[in-house]
């Protein structure tokens, strides 16, 4: 039995995506109508997050952010843990300034925009080194051992993703392609639920260029709605021994039943049916 | 294999020992003899379970599909085999299944525990709480001689008027299980009488428990409200296809089409199925006929018994019936479990009940069966195996160069034979009606061409005892084989697949449901 405590080495959260205030005074310097559009209904339309996982438990994180009519200064939470390096920002308005800010364990990006009457189109990429190891483990006991040499053969990656913020997200998704030779074991848990009407699962696996991985999707995620994903993968190589195991079954049975072949004379003549066995209970 | 099994000649089978219902425990199933190829299938069952279950588990990891839903297929595929061929028995084989579950972590200790506690299994032991009441007070044994007397002139007759009294009670009782508990008593007399128990299962009786089964689970889609899964499937076919389904729309469409195909099963179990000889087709009892009615006038009136054990299932029936009002009138729903259970707590209650503990013959071995197969299944639904194999399965067949009636004759034979892998019709519904309505928009077809005669399906589990909960609880009866089981289930699903074609270039065109089937996709 896999012991789950010993194989965690990856644990994403992204938690927490504020919107700070702000955007009032770059709104001045704009026209009426945009500033009431942007007033009116700003909205995060698309948070898409890819990620992409290395053997060694690194990963590369590419980031696409819409935002419609919104302006000021916004705390984007991404798919990353601990130190984010190669941090690129391949798209952005001219006039928007996009820093990288730590938020507690979790790295987010600071990102000052200005007022505008079309949506606004964000992307950005990073690298993410492999998580350390704690030194101890929760016992106090020995120093744990680094998670890529677990004794049981499962990884789990986790992501959790909850709106704090008075922004409405309309669409979230989250990519996770993991590293070659892996496959998806078990989707433990894909949360919320489907809702009503839904036939999409929450979470859907698939397959790109011959690697596996899971995609965690979402629409309308208001104030304080939170998604999340937990994802235990494996080597895709499986072991013969269930091989070996199976066929000798099958010759001991093939040997020691071959009496099943001949005819029964009478109803309980095959004792060795533990369906028989019942029959004593009369 | 049925001819070898059927208690053919009985010297004189007295009535008194086959209604002595007491006598009679559902779980001492003892197999008979078997004929030559059901002992080579049991001999090869087992190492062909296995040699499936490899094939599934080494094969390479399709697109989408998670390790454990690719091993919990595997563990399915395994038990399917041996719950046909049974190299072991089928409880054995349950048991084996939960093993392989939690050993090949497909799904953890608990939830594989706790299938035990489904509402199935629940209402599988209250049934046969409650048939033995019904037994032991042999108010059973009055309903059933009534019956003979009135119908049971010839097999045939019998047969028929269980058919009908199916296709009476399914708009009265929408829980199939409700309605298999409620007939069960009256299927083990009746049985009885034509020479069928669980110790001597004859052809009889496999035509009997069986067609009933079919009658439970086939009528019940001659009304939208006959299966929640019915009605899900139509608020999938209103909210994702744009269609709003009537009750009428429904009912005018399949119920010809469900009263012909049970006519055709009453019609070929006894004549081609399960073949019953001249002497089988009339009471298995010394004296025949004139014996029963003596038996019915020298019981006398209505007991004390009988008449407290008809007033507790009345209760029971009543709150079956009456299940839509519960919310209204007691202000919580009192699900078909537990209404069996309140019966089950009068039947028990000291000085006035009925029955003591030792009186109730509960089959456990069909239990642990039942709680097997419910694992396996949910194994495959929650792995996402089910919903993989199905997007599969549809995805590969380019349906946009073949005419409606080529996709329409597909889909329908997609959707009947699935339920050989389904333990749920609530999830076939969720799983496959929107995947059918999402295909017939891609192919240009109006969605309710296709997805309502898919929907019409539905309630078409009868292939195995796993299939659904009426299976289950029939199947504990010792009554039939699994093998008795998919056969007869397996040609009936074949006529009506034959059926619903038939129906989709006719009947349903001429109703406005289907276009014609030469037409091809815009």
């Amino acid at each position: 039995m896999r012991t789950l405590n010993a194989i965690v080495p990856l644990i994403v959260a992204g938690i927490g995506f504020v919107a700070c205030a702000g955007g009032a005074a770059a709104a001045e310097t704009k026209a009426a109508e945009v500033a009431s559009k942007a007033a009116a209904a700003p909205t995060v339309k698309l948070i898409d997050q890819r990620l992409k996982l290395a053997k060694d438990g690194s990963a590369s994180l590419a980031v696409r952010v819409q935002i419609s009519a919104a302006a000021g200064k916004i705390d984007l939470p991404i798919a990353a843990w601990g130190e984010v390096r190669d941090f690129t920002v391949e798209e952005a308005p001219a006039d928007a300034k996009v820093d990288m800010v730590a938020k507690g364990a979790n790295p987010h990006l600071s990102v000052t925009l200005p007022a505008a009457a079309e949506p606004v189109s964000l992307r950005f990429s990073a690298t993410i080194p492999a998580p350390k190891p704690p030194a101890r483990d929760a016992r106090g006991g020995d120093a744990a051992k680094p998670a890529t040499e677990d004794a049981t053969r499962f990884k789990t990656f986790a992501h959790r993703f909850m709106n704090d913020t008075n922004l409405p997200v309309e669409r979230y998704r989250l990519e996770v392609m993991f590293p070659d030779g892996y496959v998806v074991h078990n989707v433990p848990e894909a949360l919320p639920k489907a809702r009503g009407k839904e036939t999409v699962s929450r979470v859907s696996l698939m397959e790109r260029d011959g690697l596996q991985g899971a995609a965690l999707e979402i629409a309308g995620l208001k104030l304080g709605d939170t998604t999340s994903m937990r994802i235990e993968y494996e080597p895709a190589q499986k072991s013969l021994a269930v091989f070996w195991f199976g066929l000798l079954l099958s010759v001991l049975y093939l040997v020691f039943f071959r009496d099943v072949l001949r005819a029964k004379s009478a109803p309980n003549t095959a004792e060795h049916h533990a369906r028989d066995s019942h029959k004593e209970h009369e | 294999m049925a001819e070898a099994t059927a208690k053919v000649g009985a010297p004189a089978i007295d009535i008194q020992a086959l209604l002595d219902m007491d006598k009679m425990k559902l779980s001492s199933k003892m197999r008979t003899p078997q004929s030559a190829s059901e002992r080579w299938m049991e001999y090869l069952g087992f190492p062909l379970g296995i040699a499936v279950f490899l094939f599934i588990y080494y094969a390479p990891a399709g697109a989408g599909l998670s390790s454990s839903a690719q091993a919990g297929a595997a563990c399915f595929a395994l038990a399917l085999v041996w719950w046909v061929m049974e190299p072991v028995p089928t409880y054995m084989t349950s048991l084996v299944l939960m093993i392989m579950l939690v050993v090949l972590n497909i799904a953890k200790t608990n939830p594989v525990l706790a299938v035990l506690g489904l509402d199935v299994i629940w209402l599988n032991i209250l049934a046969f709480i409650l048939s033995a009441m019904l037994v032991k007070t042999r108010l059973a044994k009055r309903m059933s001689l009534l019956l003979i007397k009135r119908f049971g002139m010839t097999a045939g007759w019998a047969l028929l008027s269980f058919v009908i009294m199916q296709l009476v009670l399914g708009p009265l009782i929408p829980a199939t299980a409700a309605r298999t508990v409620m007939t069960l008593p009256l299927m083990i007399v009746v049985a009885a009488i034509y020479g069928a128990t669980e110790d001597h299962p004859n052809n009889f009786g496999r035509s009997l428990f069986l067609l009933n089964l079919f009658g439970i689970s086939i009528l019940s889609s001659t009304a939208m409200t006959g299966s929640s899964a019915n009605l899900l499937a139509v608020g999938f076919i209103e909210t994702l296809g744009g269609h709003r389904v009537y009750y009428t729309d429904w009912m005018f469409a399949n119920a010809p089409v469900a009263i012909i195909a049970m006519l055709i099963a009453w019609y070929i179990g006894p004549r081609f199925v399960f073949p019953l000889k001249k002497e089988e087709r009339v009471p298995q009892v010394t004296g025949g006929l004139d014996l029963v009615r003596q038996q019915l006038s020298t019981m006398g009136p209505l007991t004390g018994d009988e008449k407290r054990c008809m007033a507790i299932f009345v209760l029971v029936i009543f709150l079956w019936v009456t299940d839509r009002w519960h919310q209204q009138w007691f202000g919580v729903d009192v699900t078909a479990p537990i209404a069996a259970m309140i019966g089950v707590v009068v039947a028990f209650m000291p000085k006035w009940g009925l029955l003591k503990w030792d009186d109730a013959d509960i089959p456990w071995h069909a239990l642990i069966f039942s709680a097997g197969a419910y694992a396996g299944g949910l194994a495959l639904d929650d792995t996402g195996a089910a919903e993989w194999g199905v997007r599969q399965l549809f995805g590969n067949m380019d349906l946009s160069k073949v005419s409606f009636g080529t996709a329409y004759t597909i889909v329908i034979c997609i959707m009947m034979y699935s339920h050989l892998l389904s333990t749920s019709k609530t999830v076939r519904s969720i799983i496959m009606i929107p995947i059918v309505i999402t295909m017939s928009r891609a192919l240009g077809w109006d969605p309710v061409s296709l997805a309502l005669p898919a929907a019409f399906t539905i309630d078409w589990v009868i292939g195995l005892p796993i299939s659904g909960k009426p299976n289950i609880i029939l199947y504990a009866t010792g009554q039939y084989s699994v093998t008795d089981n998919f056969k007869y289930g397996f040609i009936m699903s074949t006529i009506g697949v034959i059926l619903l074609v038939i129906a989709g270039a006719t009947w349903f065109h001429w109703l406005g449901i289907t276009p014609s089937f030469g037409a091809m996709p815009s």
